[in-house]
C-alpha cells in the first residue's frame, strides 16, 4: 500500500461519511414537512391541552428544529435511536428482532440474482444463436415484470395450484426460513436477474469480440482460461457496480415482498411506520438504508479498483 | 527456395452476405491469393487498408470475423489446416506460428500484467512450471532489448510506452519459440525512431533465430527495406511479387509504380521568396505545464512545451515535427485556444491569443481566422450528418445570413475545392472512405476562409497514395486561396511534401528550425539526422540504438533523457537559420 492507493481510499471515506451526513439533514428535513407529529404520537384519541402540553415538552417538540436535529443525531452516533411514536418503546427493540429476517431475504435474493443473472448472461453470450435468443426473449419479460405482479403469480402457482411452498409468515429456524423466503426471494430477484443478465452478456460479448481475446487465442490459450483470465474478469468490473448498485437498493424493496407475503421484516416496519407517522421509526430505517447503500457501493468500488488500477485514477487531460 | 513452410494455395476468402440483404450471397474479398515462404524468409505483403492482405494473414493464424469462409488450402509446414483435427490445429497455431499485431496496446489485456502475458501461453501450453516460465520471459524482454525486465514484469499494459509495448508482444511471441513469425502492420501505430528500433529487433531475431517473416504492411519502402520479397496486393489480388532488393526496376504493375512513387520522399516544395510581409502567426517562449500523478501518488509537473517559439508568413507553409511526446500538438492546440498557455505568448495578425478566447463572439472570430484538421476523419465527422448537413452548417457559422441558394452554392464550391465528387454530398461519413472523409474534414476547415490552417497529423491515419493525394491537394489550396498551413506531424516525409519551414521539437524543445531544404538535406543537430535516418528507403538497415524513453507517456522529461542536454539548447543556441544574425 503506498500514497497512491492510500490516497484514493481516504478520499472516498470522506465522501461516504459526508453522504451520510447530507442524507441525514435530507431525510430529518423531509419528515418534519409531513406535519405535527402529536396525533401520531395519542394515537387518534383527542387530546386535552394539558396532555399536548406534557408531550410536546417530553418530546422536545417546541425546541428550534436544528436542536432538534441535533438531538436526533447525537442520539443515533451514541447508540440511542430514539422512541417510536406509536408503540412508545425504543426504536432498537422495533428493529432488533426484524432485521434478521431481512437481511435473510435480501442475501437469498442477491445469491439467486447473481447465480441467474450472471449466469444466464455469459450463458447468452457465450452460446449465442437460439440460446441467446431464448434468453433474450425471457428477459424482455423478466424486465417488464413489476415486482408484486411476480409475487401474486407466485402465490397462486406455487402456493395456491400446486401447494409446493408456504405463501405466508417466515417460519421457525433457518431452514424453515430459507423455506419460507424462497417466493419472496423469487418474486424480488426476478427483475434483477433479468437486468443483470442483460448487462453481463453485453459486457461479455464486447470483451469477447476484443483484440486482446484474438491474442489469447492465437497463443493457444485453452478456451476455459482464456473465458476466466481474459473475458470473465475484464468485464467484471461493469457486471460489479451493475450489482452493487442493485443489492444495495434491495434493501428499500423488500418491502413489497414482505409486504405481499406477510414477513414481518424491516420492510414491512417500515410501510407502517410510515403509515402511522411514526417519525423516529421512519428516520432511523431510512437512514440505515442509505447507510447501506452508499456502504456497499463503496465496497463495490474498492473490489473493482483492485481489478482495475486505473478505475481509481483521476482523468488525465493530456 | 526449398522447406516451404507457409503456403498460400489458390485462398479465397469470402464475407457472409450482409444481414440487410441475405439474398445477395457472399462477397468473396480476397481471390485466388498464392504466396509461398521458404523456411528463414522474410516475405512483405503490401497493399493498401481493404487490400485483403490482413485478412489474408489472419486466416492463417484463424482469426477470421465470424461467418467468413475460405476456399483454396492454407499449408504451414506441409500441414493442410482444413485437414487437421481441432486439436491437432490449436496445438500447431500455438507452437508453429506466432503473429504480431499493429496496436499493441489493444492487443494486451489492460488488466494483467506483462509478467502474466508473458508466462501465459508457457503455462497453458507448454505446461512450464511457472518459476521456470517466469525466469525465461525476464530473458525474453532482455532479449528485446527492454531496460528492467524484472520491473516491466510487474506492471501493466497502460504503465508502458507503445514502442516497449509491441516489444513485449515479440518477446511474448518468441516465448513459444515459433518457427514462423506474422506481423500485421506492427509498426504502423509507432513513431518514425521507435519503428526503427522495432525493425532493428525483428532483423536481430532473424538473424539468431531462423524465423521466417510475413511482414504485412501499407508501407512498400519498409517492406522493401526488411524483406527478401514483396507481394503487392490490391483489391484482393496480389498484382505482382518482386524481389526486394531489385523492386524498384522491376516493377511492372501500374499500382506498384504508384505505392513506389508515394513512398519515394517528395521534391523539396520551391522556396517563396519571403517578403516583407508581416507574419501571419508569431509563437515567442511557448510554455505549458501539465500536473501529472507520479507513480507514487505526488503531484509533479510535466513539462510539455518549453521555450517554443518560431513564426508563419501569410500563405507560407510550416511544419513541426517531433515523435509522440515531443509537445507539437500541444503547442497547436494552445495555438488554437484548446489549452492555456503558462508563459510566452501567440501573436495572430497582431493580436494576443495567448489567452483562449471567451464567448462566442470572440470565439467565432477566431475560427474565422484559424481552423484547425484533426487527425483521425472517423471521430471528427458527425456520423449522422451527410457531407452537405456538416458543410452547411460550418458555413452558416460565418454566414449567419445566407440563404438556401447561397449556402448550397458554397458547399458545392468548397466541394469542388478538394477534388471531391458532388455526388457525394448526401452521403455519411460512414460510406466514404478514409482519404474522402479527410477531404470533408478540409473543406469543412475551409468554409470559414480562414487565413491559417492547423493540420494535426492529418494525413498520418491514410494510405500512403491517398496521404500524397491530400498533401498535394494542401499545396495546391495554399497557391490557390493564400491560407497558411501548420503542419504537425511525426513523418518527415510528409512535411518534406508541403512545408517551406520546418520546426524539429523533442521533449517540449525546439532542437532546430529553418528553411525545410537546409534542416533536411543537411541537418544541423543530431536528433534531426536520427529522425531522417530512421525513414525506410532502399538499402535501409534499422538500428538500435540505447532507448530514449523508457517510460509510459507522459514522461517526466529529464536532463538525462534529452539527446541534446539542455543546457546546449538554450534558446540562444538553436540554430535558426533563415534569420540575418
Amino acid at each position: 500500500m503506498n500514497r497512491a492507493t492510500i490516497r484514493p481510499l481516504l478520499g472516498k471515506l470522506g465522501g461516504l461519511l459526508l453522504t451520510l451526513f447530507l442524507a441525514s439533514v435530507v431525510i430529518f428535513a423531509a419528515l418534519q414537512l409531513t406535519g405535527d407529529p402529536i396525533a401520531a404520537i395519542t394515537g387518534g384519541v383527542r387530546p386535552t391541552p394539558e396532555l399536548i402540553e406534557t408531550i410536546r415538552a417530553q418530546y422536545h417538540l417546541d425546541d428550534p428544529i436544528w436542536l432538534q436535529y441535533l438531538r436526533w443525531l447525537g442520539g443515533i452516533v451514541t447508540g440511542d435511536l430514539g422512541t417510536s411514536f406509536v408503540y412508545k418503546t425504543p426504536v432498537v427493540d422495533l428493529i432488533a428482532p426484524r432485521i434478521g429476517i431481512t437481511v435473510l431475504l435480501v442475501l437469498y435474493t442477491v445469491v439467486l440474482i447473481v447465480v441467474f443473472g450472471i449466469g444466464s448472461g455469459i450463458l447468452a453470450a457465450r452460446r449465442g444463436g437460439a440460446t441467446d435468443k431464448a434468453v433474450l426473449v425471457a428477459t424482455s419479460v423478466g424486465v417488464a415484470l413489476p415486482t408484486f405482479v411476480v409475487a401474486i403469480l407466485l402465490i397462486w402457482l406455487f402456493g395456491r395450484e400446486l401447494g409446493w411452498f408456504p405463501v405466508y409468515g417466515a417460519g421457525e429456524g433457518l431452514l424453515d426460513n430459507l423455506y419460507h423466503l424462497t417466493l419472496p426471494a423469487i418474486s424480488l430477484s426476478v427483475l434483477y436477474i433479468a437486468y443483470l443478465s442483460r448487462i453481463t452478456r453485453g459486457a461479455v460479448v464486447a470483451q469477447l469480440g476484443s483484440e486482446h481475446v484474438d491474442t489469447a487465442r492465437v497463443r493457444g490459450i485453452p478456451s476455459e482460461q482464456i473465458f476466466r483470465r481474459h473475458v470473465f474478469l475484464n468485464a467484471s468490473p461493469q457486471v460489479l457496480s451493475i450489482s452493487g448498485a442493485t443489492i444495495a437498493g434491495l434493501f428499500a424493496i423488500s418491502a413489497i415482498a414482505e409486504v405481499a407475503f406477510g414477513i414481518g421484516g424491516l420492510g414491512s416496519l417500515l410501510t407502517e411506520a410510515a403509515a402511522r407517522k411514526d417519525l423516529p421509526v421512519v428516520q432511523v430505517i431510512s437512514l440505515m438504508l442509505v447507510a447501506l447503500f452508499v456502504v456497499v457501493n463503496a465496497v463495490v468500488d474498492v473490489i473493482i479498483a483492485a481489478i482495475d488500477p486505473d478505475s481509481a485514477k483521476p482523468r488525465r487531460n493530456a | 527456395m526449398s522447406d516451404l513452410v507457409l503456403e498460400l494455395d489458390h485462398l479465397s476468402i469470402a464475407a457472409p452476405a450482409p444481414l440487410a440483404a441475405p439474398g445477395a450471397g457472399p462477397r468473396t474479398i480476397v481471390h485466388d491469393v498464392t504466396l509461398q515462404v521458404s523456411a528463414g524468409e522474410s516475405v512483405g505483403l503490401v497493399g493498401e487498408s481493404g487490400s485483403g492482405k490482413t485478412l489474408s494473414v489472419r486466416s492463417v493464424a484463424g482469426l477470421l470475423p465470424a461467418g467468413f469462409t475460405t476456399t483454396g488450402a492454407i499449408r504451414v509446414e506441409g500441414h493442410d489446416l482444413a485437414q487437421l483435427p481441432k486439436a491437432e490445429l490449436r496445438r500447431l497455431r500455438a507452437t508453429r506460428i506466432g503473429m504480431v499485431f499493429q496496436t499493441p496496446r489493444a492487443h494486451l489485456n489492460p488488466l494483467r500484467t506483462i509478467g502474466d502475458f508473458m508466462t501465459e501461453a508457457l503455462i497453458a501450453v507448454a505446461k512450464e512450471r511457472p518459476d521456470a516460465a517466469r525466469r525465461r520471459a525476464v530473458d525474453l524482454l532482455a532479449e528485446v532489448g527492454i531496460p528492467d525486465p524484472e520491473r516491466r514484469m510487474r506492471q501493466r499494459p497502460a504503465e508502458l510506452s507503445g514502442g516497449l509495448l509491441q516489444r513485449v508482444m515479440i518477446a511474448a511471441t518468441l516465448a513459444m519459440d515459433p518457427p514462423i513469425l506474422l506481423a500485421d502492420e506492427i509498426t504502423t501505430a509507432l513513431d518514425v525512431t521507435t519503428q526503427e528500433e522495432v525493425m532493428a529487433v525483428i532483423a536481430d531475431l532473424r538473424k539468431h533465430r531462423d524465423l521466417t517473416l510475413l511482414f504485412i504492411t501499407h508501407d512498400l519502402a519498409l517492406a522493401g527495406a526488411v524483406c527478401d520479397r514483396v507481394a503487392v496486393m490490391q483489391h484482393g489480388r496480389v498484382v505482382e511479387t518482386l524481389n526486394a532488393a531489385t523492386m524498384r526496376q522491376d516493377a511492372t504493375d501500374p499500382y506498384t509504380k504508384r505505392l513506389l512513387s508515394a513512398s519515394l520522399p517528395g521534391e523539396v516544395s520551391a522556396e517563396r521568396p519571403t517578403d516583407a510581409a508581416d507574419p501571419v502567426l508569431v509563437v515567442q517562449s511557448l510554455r505549458k505545464v501539465f500536473s501529472v500523478l507520479s507513480p507514487k501518488g505526488r503531484r509533479e509537473e510535466f513539462v510539455a512545451v518549453d521555450d517554443v517559439g518560431f513564426r508563419l508568413e501569410p500563405g507560407g507553409s510550416l511544419g513541426i515535427v517531433g515523435e509522440s511526446g515531443s509537445g507539437k500538438s500541444t503547442t497547436a492546440r494552445v495555438i488554437c485556444g484548446l489549452e492555456a498557455a503558462d508563459a510566452g505568448t501567440v501573436l495572430v495578425k497582431g493580436e494576443d491569443w495567448t489567452k483562449a478566447a471567451r464567448g462566442t463572439k470572440a470565439r467565432r472570430h477566431r475560427a474565422r481566422i484559424a481552423q484547425m484538421v484533426f487527425q483521425d476523419p472517423y471521430q471528427s465527422l458527425d456520423r449522422r450528418q451527410t457531407v452537405r448537413e456538416c458543410l452547411s452548417e460550418a458555413v452558416a457559422v460565418h454566414r449567419p445570413r445566407a440563404s438556401r441558394v447561397e449556402l448550397t452554392a458554397r458547399v458545392d464550391e468548397l466541394l469542388t475545392a478538394v477534388t471531391l465528387d458532388l455526388d457525394l454530398a448526401g452521403q455519411r461519413p460512414r460510406s466514404l472512405s478514409g482519404g474522402q472523409r479527410q477531404r470533408v474534414a478540409i473543406a469543412r476547415a475551409l468554409a470559414a476562409d480562414p487565413e491559417i490552417l492547423v493540420l494535426d497529423e492529418a494525413v498520418s491515419a491514410l494510405d500512403v497514395t491517398t496521404q500524397v493525394e491530400i498533401l498535394t491537394l494542401l499545396d495546391r489550396i495554399r497557391r490557390e486561396t493564400g491560407v497558411a498551413l501548420l503542419m504537425i506531424s511525426h513523418d518527415l516525409t510528409t512535411v518534406r511534401r508541403v512545408c517551406d519551414q520546418v520546426v524539429v521539437m523533442k521533449s517540449g524543445r525546439v532542437i532546430e528550425q529553418g528553411p525545410i531544404a537546409d534542416v533536411l538535406d543537411d541537418p544541423r543537430a543530431d536528433y534531426t539526422r536520427t529522425l531522417l535516418d530512421s525513414i525506410p528507403r532502399e538499402g535501409w538497415v534499422p538500428r538500435r540504438r540505447i532507448p530514449t524513453r523508457t517510460a509510459s507517456l507522459p514522461a517526466v522529461a529529464t536532463r538525462a533523457t534529452r539527446i541534446i542536454p539542455a543546457e546546449s539548447v538554450a534558446p540562444e543556441s538553436i540554430p535558426r537559420r533563415g534569420e540575418k544574425t
